[in-house]
């Protein structure tokens, strides 16, 4: 709750970012997120890739609309599926936050950064969501196969905390692995007529995307499918 | 995930939005200041009481095991065998010893989790969406982000429909969602992208469609269809819901500080 005060005193001072255009953004990146979860389960891959939503508006408007859409997405999981859901939305802001911040600095431009973007990622993601499993859930939720996976960790480490940060990583480095590989390849096909009407916005990003991105140029994109 | 809800209308479903969002807060903070799992129990069941009456009690029942059962066995197994605090051996399993202390940890959590999830349940299933966010929006929510929360729950129901028709249309064209792990995984992208494309595009039909209805003018007073009414039960209980939080939490710190007996041999473990 402390953190949703600070985050109200914030808002002033960042509601440039929030203009008409990127608040429709939000709902449909929040859909984006829950449609990928779905489409996991649909194709049977043993992945979340609930983020993506995230990652493509934390490239078309900034870190604080990514924040709220990670914040939004749960707040939609909570009310309509489950509400264990809730506490995890500081994962999703933090998340957010942390991916905004990073393409505002260029990395999503060049292929280290994305690994670097990654990696960020996988950290905050896994930081945050073992203190909230351990903190708020005593070490397991239950409704997810990383339950499992830290109960057999349990059994080997002893240490309740070590074994939901282990399960909380590895399972994390796969599944924004390759969410984050997605969101590279989906904004990238982005047409630039929609980016560059963001670029206003106090991202910044889409300029960088655009420069480097040559008329003519096959999409690097093309290349990973 | 595309839900169709109807509101039975019971004496639960006509309270006003915030008095149920009072009463999952007051609840929850009951339950979690008391030093043992016991008063989390009695609210657990005085809230599948509450379920009976406001006519949900097989969504209720069916989120409360869902969710109760799976947690309850993997923290038993977690803190009761491996909790740092375990000092008395209730059990010996012979690879691992059941300590009390985790257990009772574990079912405080249990009772805690359970007592915030029932209410949060009762409240999501009986309250319509649109009278929450015009409850919020009167009570200080800034009207943009209330219209982010409907915009949700209409939004995503449309592209799961999206999604279903760019499926077949993929289908057709020969694209395969069977096979090992990388076909299937390489299959996730021609999915996902039209379905983020059009839905880009959508967006930014929205977004002028907004604008020129008016939602980007600042400092006025946005006004609502849906209009909720606070009536006498609802100060009713919310004053109740307020008393009872304030004695539970003075129990609470009486038992602390030991200025009042614990009331069971085990509380504060």
């Amino acid at each position: 709750m402390a953190n949703k005060a600070k985050k109200m005193s914030f808002w002033e001072g960042i509601r440039a970012q929030f203009s008409t255009k990127s608040l429709v953004l939000i709902p449909i990146a929040a859909g984006i997120n829950l449609i990928g979860g779905t489409l996991c389960s649909a194709l049977k891959l043993p992945l979340f890739l609930d983020m993506i939503g995230t990652i493509i508006v934390a490239c078309l408007s900034g870190p604080w609309v990514a924040a709220l859409t990670g914040l939004l997405t749960n707040v939609f999981l909570a009310l309509v599926a489950n509400p264990v859901y809730l506490p995890y939305a500081v994962v999703s802001i933090l998340c957010g936050l942390a991916v905004g911040y990073m393409v505002k600095a260029g990395l999503f431009r060049k292929l280290w950064g994305v690994v670097l973007i990654w990696l960020a990622c996988t950290l905050v993601n896994a930081v945050s969501a073992s203190l909230i499993t351990v903190f708020v859930y005593g070490g397991a939720t239950g409704v997810t196969g990383t339950s499992l996976l830290t109960a057999t960790l349990v059994v080997a480490l002893r240490d309740i905390a070590a074994s939901v940060f282990s399960s909380a990583i590895v399972t994390n480095l796969i599944d924004k692995g390759i969410a984050v590989l997605i969101a590279y390849i989906i904004v990238r096909k982005i047409p630039r007529r929609f980016l560059s009407q963001y670029a206003a916005d106090g991202a910044g990003v889409e300029e960088d995307i655009l420069d480097d991105d040559e008329p003519g140029e096959p999409d690097e994109g093309d290349k990973d499918v | 995930m595309a839900v169709k809800i109807t509101y039975a209308n019971t004496p639960v479903s006509r309270l006003h939005p915030m008095t149920k969002i009072m009463a999952i807060l007051m609840l929850g903070l009951c339950a979690l200041v008391w030093p043992d799992f016991t008063l989390g129990l009695v609210l657990v069941i005085a809230l599948f009481v509450v379920s009976f009456v406001a006519r949900i009690p097989s969504d209720f029942v069916k989120i409360m095991f869902g969710f109760g059962i799976p947690v309850t066995v993997m923290l038993m197994f977690i803190q009761g065998l491996y909790s740092p605090k375990n000092q008395t051996v209730i059990a010996d399993f012979g690879f691992a010893q059941l300590g009390l202390e985790g257990v009772l940890y574990a079912a405080k959590i249990v009772m805690d989790l359970l007592v915030f999830l029932g209410s949060f349940t009762i409240m999501s299933k009986t309250t319509y969406t649109g009278a929450l966010v015009a409850a919020l929006t009167s009570a200080g929510l800034n009207a943009k982000a209330g219209y982010l929360i409907l915009a949700s729950l209409n939004v995503v129901p449309q592209m799961q429909r999206r999604m279903s028709v760019i499926r077949e249309a993929q289908n057709a064209r020969g694209l395969s969602e069977s096979g090992g792990l990388f076909s299937r995984l390489a299959a996730y992208v021609p999915l996902l992208g039209p379905v983020v494309m059009s839905s880009l595009t959508d967006a930014q039909e929205r977004g002028m469609t907004l604008e020129t209805r008016g939602f980007g003018i600042t400092d006025v007073k946005q006004t609502s269809y849906v209009e909720v009414r606070w009536r006498t039960v609802d100060k009713v209980c919310n004053w109740v819901l307020v008393i009872m939080a304030v004695i539970v939490t003075a129990i609470s710190v009486g038992i602390y500080i030991g200025v009042i007996p614990a009331l069971t041999p085990w509380a504060g473990a």
